[in-house]
């Protein structure tokens, strides 16, 4: 008798710690950012609206800090989003270690249970956001710091391509070496770029092939800088003392949606699961927009389009979600059995396989502050006052760009903020 | 017991094991040796410095100075540029040479530039404020004869969870009459680290 009593406190003990869990896994509130915006909000309040949504807990402190890092960035809140980001990063590297309490838990309930650490972009991408968290604050050292974190990552993912990584990074990493006048380091990051898109089947923006241009004639690499003009059919250039960069990160990345799909598992049967799915098709964003030095009006062009890298992402660990959400429909379903077979405590297994069954929730946590696309423009070079046109909102600013001054501004739709990073560069 | 029954007391055992887990603080010397992430830390800055100074003072533009000009010299640290992977602190290196400089008595240790101008706008308030009795007086700044500054570089090489990471810090000693190197000095660090495939 006292043998049945403790196996039943150890039963409904579990059914207890899993409703104590259940409390943490209902996946957060995901509504699209853009809708968010043309509501009518305000980053600042678009913030607040993340904030109280939830996710401030430590299990999802790399979700919770990098959106957050990024509405304080547009914010103009530098210093709390720099603070914000490095946690995510120390995050990210912590949890890149198989959690097994975490396989445990999630093999049973969800993948909500786990930890959020960022998918390949995302890992990327913090580094690319924090460099330009460093420009805002003036600290061109610590930028350089975060390219070449970026560029370590990025060759631990040589397994999945030939050129891994993301052209938006190794281009602001290459400008950012401009800005240092590291020439050499500068030419291998715009390679790097170029042998992306290359792989990708993009064409390269204007304004890299610009820089690739300008800079092989600067290191004396004759050869090259012949091939690049026969390639892309443009003329020698010397370097203008005045420069004018722009990063457009224009638009909405789609949000991450979770779907209920039948497949065919090994034992013949047919299960129904809960995936994420990004939609077929999204909105293009809007390019910015100027005027150059000779009058014409120019519109960034595409460097990096998240949302197709996104996808692609998803899209790699497609066959892996598939796997965990069938062995976990599996796992219930002999909880299920087990419960039909035994004569003690059936209704506590009932009901523990149906409350398993209703929290089998798709993991659809994901970077929701990102843009759809970062284009890039060249606009000037001669020192003058030049307009920019941008976002959804209609946002337009007019910057000046003085003798010798190379400029990096970088705008996003929904933020009439741009970062403007100015210096002053030798011959 | 049948598997699923193990499975279910496996992961209860797990959630009350989490649980248990809280927050842990254990004061140690601060001169102790620790290194958790692998990155560059105190250790290594102190161990780096004190090397570096104690092989600056025993090369031959020390014992040639004073035998030129009678007194120890007096030396500036300047600028170390951090180049490495690691948002380093340079300000930490940077001070724990000035203590290695100054703790070995061989040479005079000037104030840095940043240091000098804050003195000057004290002794500026002074010429203003101050009895002539306690007043500094200006133009009396003791000049230094060499300026020391350098680099920090780093090389990673990275497989999986193991990484190779290799600090080279290199300074220079530069003679401010006429720009003459009189030391290089070249510190490595090799560290090998190995991150978990496995947590709790």
């Amino acid at each position: 008798m006292l043998l049945r009593g403790k196996k039943t406190l150890v039963r409904y003990g579990i059914l207890l710690g899993i409703l104590f869990l259940s409390a943490c896994i209902f996946p957060l509130l995901n509504s699209s950012l853009e809708e968010g915006y043309r509501a009518g909000g305000t980053v600042e309040s678009l913030r607040e609206v993340f904030v109280s949504s939830g996710g401030a807990s430590s299990k999802d402190v790399v979700f919770y800090n990098i959106n957050l890092g990024f509405f304080d960035r547009l914010a103009e809140n530098t210093e709390q989003s720099i603070v914000e980001l490095e946690v995510a990063k120390n995050a990210m590297e912590e949890f890149s270690a198989i959690s097994v309490s975490g396989v445990v838990s999630s093999s049973l309930i969800n993948e909500n249970i786990q930890k959020y650490n960022g998918t390949s972009v995302d890992r990327i991408l913090v580094h690319e956001l924090q460099a330009l968290n460093y420009l805002a604050v003036g600290n061109l050292t610590n930028a350089r710091v975060e390219v070449l974190q970026a560029d370590v990552l990025m060759k631990s993912f040589k397994k999945k391509k030939e050129e891994p990584g993301l052209a938006s990074t190794r281009m602001l990493g290459g400008m950012i070496f401009e800005f240092i006048e590291e020439y050499d380091s500068a030419l291998i990051s715009y390679r790097k770029a170029l042998n992306i898109l290359d792989q990708n089947k993009s064409p390269p923006p204007p304004l890299l092939v610009e820089r690739m241009v300008v800079l092989t004639g600067r290191l004396g690499l004759r050869s090259e800088r012949l091939a690049l003009q026969n390639r892309f059919g443009i003329e020698r250039q010397n370097d203008s003392r005045q420069k004018l960069w722009i990063f457009d990160w224009a638009g909405f990345i789609s949000v991450l949606r979770a779907s209920k799909e039948s497949y065919l598992a090994e034992d013949g049967l047919y299960y129904t699961i809960s995936l994420p799915f990004y939609d077929e098709t999204w909105q293009k964003p809007q390019p910015a927009d100027g005027v150059d030095s000779k009058g014409e009006r120019i519109e960034s062009a595409l460097l990096e389009n998240l949302d197709v890298r996104v996808r692609e992402d998803l899209q790699s660990r497609r066959l892996v979600n598939i796997a965990k959400a069938i062995a976990r429909t599996q796992a219930r379903k002999a909880l299920n059995a087990q419960s039909e077979e035994s004569s003690n405590h059936q209704s506590l297994l009932n009901i523990t396989a149906f409350l398993l069954d209703i929290f089998d929730f798709a993991d659809v946590r994901s970077w929701k502050t990102l843009p759809s696309e970062i284009r890039v423009m060249s606009l000037a070079d001669e020192a003058g006052v030049y307009k920019v046109n941008w976002g959804v909102g209609g946002f337009t600013q007019d910057i000046t760009v003085n003798e010798a001054e190379t400029l990096l501004v970088v705008l996003h739709s929904f933020s009439p903020n741009p970062l403007i990073y100015r210096k002053k560069l030798g011959s | 017991m049948t598997c699923s029954r193990y499975f279910f007391y496996v992961a209860f055992t797990f959630i009350l094991l989490l649980g248990g887990c809280g927050t842990s603080v254990e004061r140690i010397s601060s001169d102790s040796q620790t290194d958790l992430s692998g990155s560059w830390n105190d250790t290594d800055s102190r161990l780096v410095a004190e090397a570096m100074i104690e092989d600056a003072l025993s090369r031959p533009w020390y014992g040639n100075f004073r035998g030129q000009r009678g007194r120890i010299p007096s030396v500036i640290v300047g600028r170390v540029n951090n180049l490495s992977h690691e948002l380093i602190s340079t300000r930490t290196f940077i001070t724990d040479m000035e203590r290695s400089l100054i703790n070995s008595g061989k040479v005079t240790f000037v104030a840095s530039s940043d240091q000098r101008q804050e003195v000057r706008d004290e002794r500026l308030d002074q010429d203003l404020n101050a009895t002539e009795a306690t007043r500094n007086q200006a133009g009396q700044e003791v000049g230094a004869d060499f300026l020391m500054q350098g680099e920090i570089n780093t090389i990673i090489d990275q497989e999986g969870k193991r990484a190779v990471k290799f600090y080279q810090v290199d300074l220079t000693m530069i003679s401010i009459a006429d720009n003459r190197k009189v030391w290089i000095g070249q510190k490595k660090i090799k560290k090998l680290v190995k991150k978990n495939a496995l947590r709790f």
